[in-house]
Formats: C-alpha cells, sequence, structure tokens
C-alpha cells in the first residue's frame, strides 16, 4: 500500500467519524430542543420520572375560583405575619 | 376550631381544624419539604444542586414539580418572582437562619442578577447556569400552606409566617392590624419590615431585585394580597411588593385583591375596596 492510498484510507476512516458525531449531535441537539425551552419543558412533553410528581405539585397549589374576602370585626382565628 | 401548632421552615405553622392524624401529617409535610428545599441544610436536595459544579443534575421528582412551579411564576411575573436568586440573597448577608443572623460591618458581597431563563428541565434532569443558585424558599412555603390544608378532611386553615390558606371561612388578623374574613382561597403578605438586617452599616433584606441582584427599594413597607391559593397570593404579593408604584394597577389587572403599606401612607386597590367597602362604610 503506497503512503498516499494509507493517507487516504485515513482520512477516510476520519470523515466516516466525523459524520458519525455530527449525525449525534444533531439528534442530541433535538432531543434536546424537543424536551426544554428557557425554563420549561416543552408543552407536551411528558417529564420522565417526574410527571406524577409534577401533576401532584400542580394539583396541590390549585386556587378556588371563588375565594373572597368580606369585612371582619370578629376577633381573628388566626394571625398572619410578614413574609 | 382550636388550632394547633409547631415550629418548621424557620416560622410559626398554625393549623385549625385538623384532627390529630392529619395533623401529623401536616407536620411531614413541612418537615419533608424543608429536608429537599433547605438553603440552611447542607445535606438538603437544593443545596447539593446549588454546589454542584457542573451544572446538569438529577433531581427528585418533588423538587423537579416545585422548580416548574418556580419557573411558571417567573415566566407570569415577567421574571420578577425569581427562583434564581440565591447567590444575591446571600450576597446581602442572608446565609443563615434568621434566627441566627446577625448585623455585620462588612460589605455586601458581589451579586448576581436572575437568570430563570437559562434554567433548563428535562425529565429529571435540571440544569442551572455555572455559578447560579436556587432560592425555592419563598414558593415552597406557600406551596406547603396550600398542600397541608388539602390533607384536612374538613373546614379549616393553615398558616405559616405571612401565608394563610383557608378552606370554608376564617377571619383573619392582618399584619399591622385589622382582620378580614378570607373564604376559600389564600393570603399572603411579603414585606420588608420583619426580616431586615444590617450589613456594612446598610439596610438589608430578602425581596431581592432580579434586575439588580440587591434589595428592592420599593417604596412598600409590606404587601398583602388575596387570590384563590396561598401560592397565588404569595407570587402576586411579591410581583406587586416589587413592581413598585404600579403594584397595585397591576393586582387590579388581575382582579386580585392588595393592601400596599408604605413608610407614611396604606394604599388599596380597587378590588380591595370592593370587597371591604361595606365595614368600612358601616
Amino acid at each position: 500500500m503506497s503512503r498516499i492510498e494509507a493517507a487516504r484510507r485515513r482520512a477516510g476512516g476520519v470523515k466516516r467519524a466525523l459524520t458519525v458525531l455530527a449525525a449525534a449531535g444533531l439528534i442530541v441537539t433535538g432531543l434536546l430542543a424537543r424536551a426544554t425551552n428557557p425554563g420549561h419543558a416543552a408543552a407536551g412533553t411528558p417529564a420522565t420520572g417526574a410527571s406524577s410528581s409534577v401533576q401532584s405539585a400542580e394539583s396541590e397549589s390549585q386556587g378556588s375560583d371563588d375565594f373572597s374576602i368580606a369585612p371582619s370585626s370578629s376577633q381573628p382565628q388566626v394571625q398572619t405575619h410578614v413574609s | 376550631m382550636s388550632p394547633d401548632g409547631f415550629e418548621a421552615m424557620g416560622v410559626e405553622v398554625v393549623v385549625g381544624g385538623a384532627t390529630e392524624t392529619e395533623l401529623r401529617e401536616v407536620k411531614r409535610l413541612f418537615e419533608r419539604l424543608d429536608r429537599i428545599f433547605s438553603r440552611f441544610r447542607p445535606d438538603s436536595e437544593l443545596s447539593r444542586l446549588n454546589e454542584s459544579s457542573s451544572g446538569f443534575v438529577g433531581a427528585s421528582p418533588t423538587f423537579v414539580g416545585v422548580l416548574r412551579l418556580a419557573l411558571d411564576a417567573a415566566r407570569r411575573t415577567d421574571g420578577l418572582v425569581d427562583p434564581t436568586l440565591g447567590v444575591a440573597i446571600e450576597a446581602a448577608g442572608y446565609d443563615r437562619d434568621f434566627a441566627r443572623l446577625a448585623d455585620d460591618d462588612r460589605p455586601p458581597e458581589p451579586s448576581l442578577r436572575g437568570s430563570w431563563r437559562q434554567v433548563r428541565v428535562a425529565g429529571s434532569l435540571v440544569f442551572c447556569p455555572p455559578a447560579t443558585k436556587l432560592d425555592l424558599n419563598g414558593v415552597v412555603k406557600a406551596l406547603a400552606v396550600d398542600a397541608a390544608l388539602q390533607r384536612l378532611s374538613g373546614e379549616g386553615f393553615v398558616a405559616a409566617g405571612g401565608d394563610v390558606a383557608v378552606s370554608g371561612a376564617a377571619v383573619v388578623g392582618l399584619p399591622g392590624g385589622g382582620s378580614l374574613t378570607l373564604r376559600n382561597g389564600g393570603l399572603a403578605t411579603s414585606g420588608t419590615t420583619t426580616r431586615h438586617w444590617l450589613r456594612g452599616g446598610e439596610t438589608q433584606h430578602h425581596l431581592i431585585d432580579p434586575a439588580t441582584g440587591r434589595p428592592s427599594t420599593s417604596p412598600w413597607k409590606e404587601v398583602t394580597v388575596a387570590a384563590g391559593s396561598c401560592l397565588e397570593a404569595d407570587i402576586a404579593a411579591k410581583a406587586a411588593f416589587l413592581l413598585g408604584e404600579p403594584g397595585p394597577d397591576w393586582l387590579d389587572e388581575r382582579g386580585l385583591p392588595g393592601r400596599f403599606l408604605a413608610v407614611d401612607e396604606e394604599v388599596e386597590n380597587e378590588a380591595w375596596r370592593r370587597a371591604l367597602e361595606p365595614a368600612q362604610a358601616a
């Protein structure tokens, strides 16, 4: 095998490796882009292993639609402070 | 309804309407959340994430769920309520439990502004920009109050510091005097009247302006907000405080009643006045 042929083979190997790496990088980038956006997982993306807790945390914080405040002159049942 | 109380997350938690079993469950809930989210426990999940040098950390489902809520709060308040201000609050000197905090002659440390938009959550993986520290305390405490209320089988209330959530109706005493009846919702007061200290001769507090990374210069001392949940009220109270003068209108745009105390005046937004007018007229 001539030195030129050996160099060509080495170059071909490097090219194939770069192609595989580029493809892998693209797949990872695509997956990350699907899975995340700033500050959030994308809508509709299942939160693997965490979905039950996410739903739990969200359900724990569910607000009431019919909350109200009204005047009172009674003695407070509970005193609040400042956070 | 004779209330019971216990200490957790650096405040007194008061529960009304709970059975003994429910009260034990509420205590466990607060203790569990504190173990995960405390800034002052070196073994908490939050501390481990904040000390991570790689930026990528695997997190528990509970941590991820709460972080998502905090990021959602940041999005809904245009970044005013930012969970990435851990470095800023430590720079101001709040680096230990408030009960152990003392005035300090040293000037505040260099700070970092908020960077919540750079936080990524994918499944159980959390990424924070290098040097960023999360502080989820406000969200966690309010969420704990809401979650604790859901542990009660009947009507009742749960209060922790400036946060209270009510199922049914309860007469709630406001900081600084006065009271109101809160029905099926939450009420939160954020302010600087209780948690403040001196650092380098300057007054510091825990309500950080995410744009500067320094304690806010808001004209308000305290902002009280009522909402459908304690978490919603807490987020809105902090945002309205940090907004400064536009705070009352910002709350009205969202249909939330709010009371604002400044050094020399009290301002109530339209929703607050509308709800409480009958008493004032009487």
